[in-house]
């Protein structure tokens, strides 16, 4: 009797690849076996499974909103999916499921789980992840899968009870490395170019979409190079999703006009012939999902790489980090164009794209040492591994032994959500932890960038606060516009990465000001406290006129309702007061403050501006010497803690 | 037990005088008080030395001026006083005391699992998720409101079990009909969240809950006592006086508590306790029918679990910003560099008038 095998898995062609790669090793295996293929009608799989010749079923499912409303449609999508994978179960008995992760393969998965728990028939589970880091649909599916196929080693621990097994990831075998001649041949490429071939997967890439065009005109300037570009479009309705194609048009006529029908930029929608444009090609310029990747190293063929930053675990970052320490690739990181202002995009500079692959393209001999180390990791045993994998599951062979390679050190930002990320930045400031080295902090901005840029406020702010933490001078401007947003949290957290900044801030000093004044009339009284005590570093350089204006906001500020606006007040104007009225004035009014914390504030002022020579030392002591000084709040010391600090300090640490 | 051992001890000849819910209740009262105080010593020990400790969330010196390290779970303490003393003063017999110990057990137990994923994960946000929570505690109100509007397994006489009472109004009631399923749950559920996010500082959610009970413990005495609710003109429940032997065991045991938590603390309530505290508060308000007297007895539990609504669900998910300087309530005071023994202090003078307030509706009518 012929073998059944259910594939699913989808949302994105980087998970269908991988499906249609296993059902054709196990088509070498099993050359009478029936393949069905679960999947969703409006994705990847929609287009790419009938193209490979399988027959598809589709049901429905959505990715897991967030908590609130959505979560009533994801339920019902995600119901009527597990429903109707049940009937497909059931009708196809098959003998193996074979599912590779993304939301598509959700309800076959919980459907076998399903028949499995009401202990009706169903089939053993093969799961494979292909990021280093296990998505969300295989965490689940992890659970209740018989063998779980890695692509990295470093997923493996989150794997329990051994059912993780290393082996890479499966490319196509029409992927095979083409020859060059014939493809560019039929490209009507001529011998001797030199050419580029870029694309952002199978439905684009903003990023590498607008850099492409960018750098496009500077490249083509040499009359030798050529490019291929896929812009790649969405699937389904356009339904918000990135339309590749229309951005690009819409890029060259306003960037590149002179591209539009330049005889060697060749544009394509959707490549049908991917290997004909890898095999005429010289260099790459993809993102760094598992499946482009491997699918490169796989082609022998060198590549700049541009990860998408800020995804879960950073899969893309440490996918692309891998081939670039083996010396197979370029990582360039996606940044933010300060100019864009608040509607910015992460972006790569075209300039420096093109200078980057003119350099890449000027030496042959680099371009083939790359190629070497690229095509040394393509794992071109994982097609064959995981029909084993599927054979052992049907006992029809023993379990495959793999070894898996060392795990590559991690840096300490890779990986990181964005709450960890302030906290690194936080202690590297504080000098708990020792400093970022060059590549981190390469890391690090480009994630600062993707956060400054990000969809949710929450982020947004966080970002500022970052950007401030780690002394990123360049986001002055970002951060400048966020000041005066409509979003209040994201202006506070704004002043807040302008205060963490300091002097660093100061190249814009004119705007500064500007922004820094409005900041003291904001309706929202954290982001007035922040921008007043964010006045109180950055006024130092400020002309004097700035100061005087600074000032004139200040001092209504002293008798705001938020006490915090009046405790920063009070160091604000002690710091930007270059004459003792009004500013003595208006802190007189605070001597009485009903929050001590404004008093306690205010001795540093009197202070302050005593030592700045602002107010006479007599004058300065009369005030100090009239403020209430009763308070509310006192310090708690536990006097055993401290003895418990010294002795565990005395006593050193047992080496284990 | 005891009670029932000295009820049968009275046919041969054995004083009478345990058969009064007064002697009784001051009984509890004194009994849950001085086992906390003799068991308390010992368990916060045992506690430590089991690393049932709040953690610190780095490494290297502890913070001098905080109270990480201070062993949590101090519900046990207080669940073991309270259950133990009403186990031996109670009558054994009563639907509302089976009641008042199911909640006792459920919600102890189930803050004693959230306590212990906590410190088995070293990470206060590693409990049981908020879904699972409001879900059980909705489970439990949905049951408790069963229990008052079924004919077949309600105590109550008539339509009692459903009718909301009002105060301050002479004999006005709403009569909810099966709406009580689920206003007992929301009534559950607030009830344990307040007293859980109250409970930040020492002994700032022990002694409302405290008074809450006093108040709780006149009013079952009323409403079980025929002469009384003839007097005073409330619903007379047959046999519900009993729960006042119940909260007088309970209110003991937290006077103990309060012994080891006042500032500085010795230990905390924990979920365990917290959840302990609003499961009985909640439910026993519930037996006695007098929900929004419970609630005015409870103010400050409902400003502190209001500032956190606002704060969080209205602030931040609608206008995204702060509009409280902090949630909860006595955050935002601690944010304003009020010491902590002066909160506390000044959160107790206000329930003492809330629960003033309470009582007054008792004759102000």
């Amino acid at each position: 009797m012929p073998r059944r095998f259910l594939l699913t898995g989808g949302g994105t062609g980087g998970h269908v690849t991988p499906a249609l790669a296993a059902a054709g090793a196990l088509r070498e295996r099993y050359p009478d076996a029936e393949f069905r293929y679960v999947g969703l009608k409006d994705k990847a799989e929609g287009v790419m499974v009938p193209r490979a010749g399988l027959p598809l079923s589709t049901v429905t499912s959505r990715g897991l909103p967030r908590p609130g409303p959505g979560l009533v449609g994801f339920a019902w999508d995600l119901g009527r999916g597990v429903l109707r994978a049940i009937g497909l179960l059931l009708q196809h008995r098959p003998d193996l499921i074979i599912a590779t992760g993304g939301y598509a393969s959700a309800p076959v998965v919980l459907a076998n789980g399903c028949l499995r728990a009401l202990r009706l028939p169903h089939a053993p589970l093969l799961v494979h992840e292909q990021n280093a880091h296990l998505g969300r649909m295989n965490r689940l599916a992890v659970g209740m899968a018989d063998l779980v196929a890695v692509t990295f080693p470093e997923t493996l621990a989150g794997v329990p009870d051994g059912r993780g097994l290393y082996v890479g990831y499966p490319v196509r075998a029409s992927c095979a490395p083409g020859e060059r001649a014939p493809a560019r041949e039929k490209l009507g490429i001529p011998d001797h170019a030199r050419v580029v071939f870029a694309f952002g997967g199978s439905q684009g890439a903003r990023t590498i979409n607008r850099a492409v065009v960018d750098a496009a005109s500077e490249l083509l300037t040499d009359p030798d190079v050529w490019i291929l570009h896929g812009c790649g479009k969405p699937f389904g309705p356009r339904n918000g999703h990135y339309d590749g194609t229309a951005d690009v048009a819409a890029r060259i006529a306003s960037h590149a006009p002179d591209l539009a029908d330049h005889p060697r930029y060749r544009r394509f929608d959707f490549i049908e012939d991917m290997a004909a444009c890898y095999a005429a090609s010289d260099l790459v310029i993809c993102r760094a999902g598992a499946g482009s990747l491997m699918e490169v190293c796989a082609q022998r063929k060198a590549a700049v790489v541009i990860p998408k930053a800020n995804l879960p675990g950073d899969h893309q970052v440490r996918n692309a980090q891998v081939i670039e320490r083996a010396g197979g690739c370029r990582v360039v990181y996606e940044r933010l164009d300060p100019s864009a202002g608040r509607k910015a995009v992460p972006y790569v500079d075209g300039p420096h794209l093109a200078a980057l692959v003119a350099e890449l393209l000027e030496d042959p001999e680099r371009l083939a040492r790359m190629a070497e180390a690229a095509a040394s990791l393509a794992t071109t045993d994982a097609r064959r591994l995981l029909a084993e994998c599927g054979a052992f599951l049907l006992g029809d062979g023993s379990r495959p032994v793999t070894t898996a390679p060392a795990i590559v050190a991690d840096d300490r930002v890779l990986g990181l959500d964005s709450a960890s990320m302030e906290r690194l930045a936080q202690q590297v400031r504080d000098g708990t932890m020792p400093p970022l080295s060059a590549s981190e902090h390469e890391l690090l901005l480009s994630k600062i960038d993707g956060l400054l840029a990000a969809e949710s406020w929450i982020q947004r702010a966080r970002g500022c606060r970052i950007a401030g933490l780690t002394g990123y001078a360049a986001a002055t401007p970002v951060l400048l516009d966020l000041a005066t947003g409509d979003l209040p949290m994201v202006r506070r957290d704004a002043f807040r990465g302008l205060h963490a900044l300091g002097r660093a801030a100061l190249e814009r000093a004119t705007d500064l000001a500007r922004v820094l004044e409005h900041g003291l009339g904001d309706n929202y009284y954290e982001a007035r406290a922040e921008a007043a005590a964010a006045v109180a570093v950055l006024s130092d350089d400020l002309p004097a006129a700035a100061r005087r204006h600074l000032v004139d906001a200040l001092v209504p500020l002293a008798r705001d309702t938020s006490f915090e606006v009046r405790v920063a007040v009070c160091e604000a104007l002690a710091r930007v007061a270059d004459a003792p009225e009004p500013v003595a004035h208006a802190l007189e009014a605070l001597h009485f403050d009903p929050v001590w914390k404004v008093r306690g504030a205010l001795f540093e002022a009197y202070a302050l501006l005593a030592e700045r020579g602002v107010l006479s030392p007599g004058r300065a002591r009369a005030a100090l010497d009239e403020i209430l000084i009763t308070a509310n709040g006192y310090l708690t010391e536990y006097e055993i803690r401290h003895r418990r600090n010294d002795a565990m300090r005395r006593v050193p640490h047992q080496e284990v | 037990m005891l009670y029932l051992l000295l009820r049968a001890l009275e046919d041969i000849g054995g004083p009478a005088v345990f058969r009064y819910v007064t002697t009784r209740s001051a009984l509890a009262f004194i009994f849950g008080f001085v086992v906390v105080i003799v068991v308390g010593r010992p368990l916060i020990h045992l506690l430590y030395r089991k690393g049932i400790r709040s953690f610190e969330r780095s490494y290297g010196d502890i913070n001098t001026t905080a109270k990480t390290g201070t062993p949590i779970m101090g519900g046990l303490l207080m669940a073991f006083g309270g259950l133990g003393s009403a186990l031996l003063w109670c009558d054994l017999t009563n639907p509302f005391v089976w009641a008042l110990f199911a909640a006792a057990v459920y919600f102890a137990g189930f803050g004693l699992l959230d306590d212990w994923l906590k410190i088995r994960h070293r990470n206060p946000d590693r409990g049981i998720g908020r879904a699972t929570k409001l879900a059980s505690q909705a489970i439990f109100g949905l049951a408790v409101g069963l229990y008052l509007a079924w004919p077949a397994i309600s105590p109550f006489p008539g339509a009692v079990g459903t009718q909301l009472q009002i105060p301050f109004l002479k004999g006005a009631f709403i009569d909810l009909g099966f709406g009580i399923l689920i206003w007992s749950s929301f009534f559950i559920a607030y009830h344990v969240n307040a007293v859980n996010i109250t409970d930040g500082l020492d002994g700032l959610a022990t002694v409302p809950a405290i008074l809450v009970l006093v108040v709780i413990a006149v009013f079952a005495y009323i409403a079980g006592n025929i002469q009384l609710s003839g007097h005073y003109l409330y619903a007379f429940i047959p046999r519900s006086s009993e729960i006042t032997v119940f909260c007088a065991a309970v209110v003991g045991a937290g006077l103990g508590f309060l012994w080891y938590v006042c500032h500085p603390a010795s230990i905390f309530l924990g979920d365990t306790g917290s959840l302990f505290i609003g499961g009985v508060l909640g439910t026993a308000a519930l037996l006695i029918r007098q929900e929004i007297v419970c609630l005015i007895a409870g103010f400050i539990f409902l400003l502190e679990l209001v500032s956190t609504f606002v704060q969080e669900q209205i602030g931040f998910k609608l206008f995204k910003r702060r509009l409280l300087p902090r949630a909860p309530l006595h955050h935002a005071f601690q944010h304003r560099g009020m010491a902590e023994s002066k909160i506390v202090v000044r959160f107790w003078i206000v329930s003492l008038i809330c629960a003033a307030m309470a009582l007054m509706t008792i004759k102000f009518r």
